[in-house]
């Protein structure tokens, strides 16, 4: 049942606060968004002392088949509902409501966006899937294209918005597919999905697995479909960048675990050198081009498709012929050692990110700019600010007792163990991250003033919102295991 | 049987008599200044009547008998009446406004309205070619009539004798098709027509195949399928909004469902030799109008492409003809009708905000959108659910329309026409999301706009019926099933 409250609370809420005063909206998300905290908590404390039933909901679906599940929380998807979950009570402490003009639409939509999100990781049908994937996009559209920066925000929020569609409707056509080939009976849930898709074809698996990477790619994003993707994050309100970067980009790599390593195990097996070789491209691409860019923003936004494609790269190094998965169940699986790492870095990127992304918030806020050449000698006369961007930055490049380090060097031993070059080339990325980081630190808080001023340190609300992302970058860093107990 | 018994069962049978009642009374009291304000409760009342004798029909429906070997309300006439009489309800709602209240001659139109009804539903339950081509005419004639009801405006007359013109054009077609197939054949009937093809199922006459494109070049004309969908833009933008909105959904419906029905009973047994032609006029009702939308700048217009676009994917339904469920059950007929009711509802919302939109501020384009969002958020967040089921977003009865359209599709085995039917619906958002951006994204002023009570009433329950069809398609199709 804790699976369709996680669902069912921030619609209703959400949908609830359309309704209300704007001053009332900000608490009523608060108060939703830290009642589906406190059940994911509880489905931690479920998860590890398994009590099945409570965790998942199932339902009659048509007349003569009986009941199946619709949601589970659990396996692959447990820790990035975690991370939703403690990620949106942050963000809406976070958000201002001063600065936005109907804020009620605004936090309306975005707990409409951690439904879709909460649905997207706990779903076990494919249409169920496929429906909580596009519940995030539409709000997200509208929260972009509404409340964004600058001029062109309509036209961003829909070149965005149409690059995802594309790729989720050909996604569409992949599930159609499975779903066409699952028996007569065309059931849409993840079992008989799976039997379908393990009975296809090397060649049809091929070509559905095509359809589906195309849309994760496109999601995650990776080289090269990740051209909506720096614009977007720079355009939209702090809040709803934090959203897709820690979460929303998350979607992708959980889908290609799902869809593509877990249904179309042969395809994948056949794509795996392409798509290796296409991340690792990606990761260095992407990397050289956040070293040379000017805006905060947009070199986190680079660094984030780096991260993301060493994910990627660490998900197709994943061994399967040693022990193809026959049970629908991840925790079955021989190569978890690295599957175990993929996900802790998933949650581990999307805590780092979200913190970097508060910092730029708060920085562009103090100094009215987010270029670098204009910034300058901030960390000056400020206690708690440089500290918390520091932390932050360094999990990011990947120090050792912090979490980035624990997720970045198991995915490159992971590369490293598919090939030596491969990994060889990957590793380059950590001095990149370092130079880009380390930049973006420089320039914005050493040396000196250059036009722009910023007064001021964090305010203690600040203070406590950055407090509990720094705690997991050190705790992740030094416990790794006791931390991943949670995660997977 | 004795006189009294069958005169209370013709009543009560089918829906035709009630509404033809209830249309010549409407036509007579509209003759009457004063009870001008009566006229639309008297067109809901017999609406209403006639869809409560539908649904009343609805069991007895699956062992239908032919009434004089004419007209069969079997589950699929019954289901396509049921959904052009609640169409109708909704439209007649929409006129509850005091532009049109004022209008003269208010009660032929929404006489005429209900005679087209009428057609429509002889079209959707004939079993004979005859009744086929008196529908048609009883549809199109009063369609004539309402595309040019606004008498004093150019575009409307130019759409009215446009819309003559080319219906007049496709019922010749039709005709001529009508007539190969009876030369061959030897009968109008359907059953002694699906006999015929059976006997010549692999190598069928050279007459009787040009016949049968000719129906389909004929139907191709009336559902606005491309390359014969020339005359529907200006027709659609020139009449009045809500004849728009009647010819969009009742009609469309309507077509559907005899071109369907023709198609289904009496040429299934050879579909190989037409489906080829009907893959064709898919694709290429997919690619044109959703292209050519993209560089409309009325809203009008865009509705008009879009509903050419929608027949592109109903017209799907004719590659399904073959498919049955795990229990034996054909479903194509199905699929069809969770389609239109979807695209039914939706365009109606979307053409009672055009109305309202275009009373407020005279024009149809999209910059009168801009702002509206200030204006009434309510209104605004109406339209931009139908925008959103039109575009096919999940959970909505849009997206599930596409489903199992696609779905049929892919069981068939036309992958690569679903693809392009899935890059299309891309396409196809950049036109929809136009009029959201304009309404939320994009600022101005203008006049307050208020929904009185049947307005509301309106979209509330058109709403309730997107998402009803969105989250539980399956009990909803099972409906519909033969």
């Amino acid at each position: 049942m804790i699976s369709l409250l996680l669902v069912i609370i921030p619609l209703f809420f959400g949908i609830s606060t359309f309704f209300v005063k704007e001053k009332w909206s900000k608490i009523i998300a608060l108060v939703s968004s830290i009642i589906s905290l406190g059940l994911i908590v509880s489905g931690e404390y479920f998860h590890i002392h398994p009590a099945q039933n409570l965790l998942d909901f199932s339902w009659v679906k048509e007349k003569n088949n009986g009941y199946f599940t619709l949601l589970s929380l659990g396996d692959l998807g447990l820790a990035l509902v975690l991370l939703t979950n403690l990620i949106f009570p942050l963000i809406i402490i976070f958000q201002k409501c001063n600065t936005i003009r109907n804020s009620h639409f605004f936090f309306g939509l975005m707990l409409l966006m951690q439904a879709g999100l909460n649905g997207v990781f706990m779903a076990q049908d494919v249409i169920l899937f496929y429906i909580f994937f596009e519940l995030g996009l539409v709000p997200a559209y509208l929260l972009v294209g509404i409340w964004g920066n600058g001029e062109d925000k309509a036209a961003v929020s829909f070149k965005f918005f149409a690059y995802t569609m594309f790729g989720s409707l050909l996604m569409l056509v992949g599930i159609i597919y499975l779903i066409v080939n699952a028996g007569a009976s065309h059931q849409t849930d993840f079992n008989s999905i799976y039997q379908a898709a393990h009975l296809l074809t090397s060649t049809q698996q091929i070509w559905i697995s095509i359809l589906f990477l195309i849309a994760f790619f496109i999601k995650m994003p990776v080289f090269p479909f990740h051209t909506w993707q720096a614009k977007t994050y720079a355009t939209a309100p702090t809040s709803i960048t934090i959203i897709m970067s820690a979460i929303m980009a998350k979607m992708g790599a959980y889908g290609i675990l799902r869809f593509n390593v877990q249904f179309l195990t042969l395809g994948w097996t056949m794509l795996e050198p392409y798509v290796i070789v296409l991340a690792v491209f990606s990761l260095l691409y992407t990397a050289i081009i956040a070293i040379k860019q000017d805006n905060f923003k947009y070199v986190l936004a680079f660094s984030s498709v780096s991260h993301l494609s060493l994910i990627l790269a660490a998900i197709a190094s994943l061994d399967l012929n040693a022990g193809l998965i026959n049970i629908p169940l991840f925790k079955d699986f021989y190569g978890i050692q690295t599957l175990k790492a993929i996900v802790f870095q998933l949650f581990s990127h999307g805590i780092i990110v979200a913190g970097l992304l508060m910092i730029a918030d708060w920085i562009e806020k103090g100094s009215n700019t987010l270029d670098l050449n204009k910034m300058g000698g901030f960390a000056e006369g400020k206690r708690f600010l440089p500290i918390a961007f520091m932390v932050m930055l360094l999990g990011s490049i990947a120090l050792p007792l912090t979490s980035g380090f624990i997720g970045e060097f198991l995915l490159l031993n992971a590369v490293f163990h598919y090939n030596y070059w491969i990994g060889g080339i990957a590793a380059i990325s950590i001095i990149l991250g370092a130079v880009y980081m380390l930049r973006l630190f420089q320039k914005s808080m050493l040396g000196s003033n250059n036009g722009n001023n910023y007064n001021g340190d964090l305010t203690i609300t600040e203070n406590w919102i950055i407090i509990p992302l720094m705690l997991f970058v050190i705790i992740g860093g030094i416990f790794p295991n006791w931390v991943n107990q949670f995660l997977f | 049987m004795p006189i009294s018994n069958n005169l209370w069962s013709q009543l009560t049978d089918n829906p035709l008599m009630v509404l033809a009642i209830f249309g010549i009374i409407l036509m007579f009291v509209g003759l009457i200044p004063k009870m001008k304000e009566w006229l639309l409760t008297i067109g809901l009342v017999g609406l209403l009547a006639g869809w409560s004798i539908t649904l009343l029909n609805w069991e007895n429906s699956l062992t239908a008998t032919p009434i004089f070997n004419m007209l069969t309300f079997d589950r699929g006439a019954i289901v396509l009446t049921a959904i052009m009489i609640a169409t109708l309800i909704l439209i007649f709602l929409v006129t509850d406004h005091k532009s049109i209240i004022e209008m003269n001659h208010l009660g032929e139109y929404y006489a005429l309205m209900i005679f087209a009804l009428i057609g429509g539903i002889i079209m959707v339950s004939f079993k004979n070619l005859l009744m086929l081509f008196i529908g048609v005419e009883i549809l199109s004639i009063a369609s004539y009539i309402l595309a040019g009801f606004n008498k004093k405006n150019l575009l409307s007359n130019e759409a009215s004798l446009k819309y003559f013109l080319m219906g007049s054009f496709a019922s010749g077609i039709l005709l001529m098709g009508i007539t190969l197939v009876y030369g061959m054949s030897g009968s109008f009937d359907l059953e002694q027509i699906a006999a015929y093809t059976i006997m010549y199922n692999i190598h069928p006459p050279a007459l009787y195949f040009v016949g049968i494109l000719l129906l389909l070049v004929a139907f191709s004309f009336k559902v606005s399928a491309a390359p014969f969908h020339f005359w529907a833009p200006d027709v659609y933008q020139g009449a009045p909004t809500v004849s728009t909105a009647f010819m969009s959904t009742v009609v469309k419906t309507a077509a559907f469902g005899a071109f369907f029905r023709l198609f289904y009973s009496a040429f299934n047994f050879n579909s190989t030799i037409w489906n080829t032609t009907v893959i064709v006029i898919v694709a290429l009702t997919l690619i044109i109008p959703n292209l050519t939308a993209t560089r409309q700048t009325s809203f009008k217009r865009i509705l008009a492409y879009s509903g050419i676009a929608n027949a592109g994917f109903l017209m799907m339904v004719l590659l399904q003809t073959n498919l049955v469920n795990e229990n034996g059950t054909h479903i194509a007929q199905a699929n069809m009708a969770l389609y239109l009711t979807g695209y039914v509802i939706a365009n109606i919302i979307a053409f009672a905000a055009l109305f309202l939109v275009k009373d407020a501020t005279g024009s149809d384009e999209l910059e009168s959108f801009k702002g509206l969002s200030k204006r009434n958020p309510y209104l605004s967040a109406f339209l931009t659910l139908a925008m959103c089921s039109m575009a096919g977003i999940p959970a909505t009865a849009g997206f599930m329309g596409k489903y199992f359209m696609i779905s049929g599709l892919l069981q068939g085995g036309h992958l690569i026409l679903s693809i392009i039917a899935v890059l299309m619906s891309v396409v196809s958002l950049y036109y929809y999301f136009k009029v959201i951006k304009a309404m939320y994204m994009e600022e101005a002023d203008g006049a307050n706009i208020i929904l009185n009570p049947s307005y509301v009433f309106l979209f509330i329950i058109g709403i309730v019926i997107l998402f009803a069809v969105g989250l539980m398609p399956h009990y909803i199709r099972d409906l519909f099933l033969m």
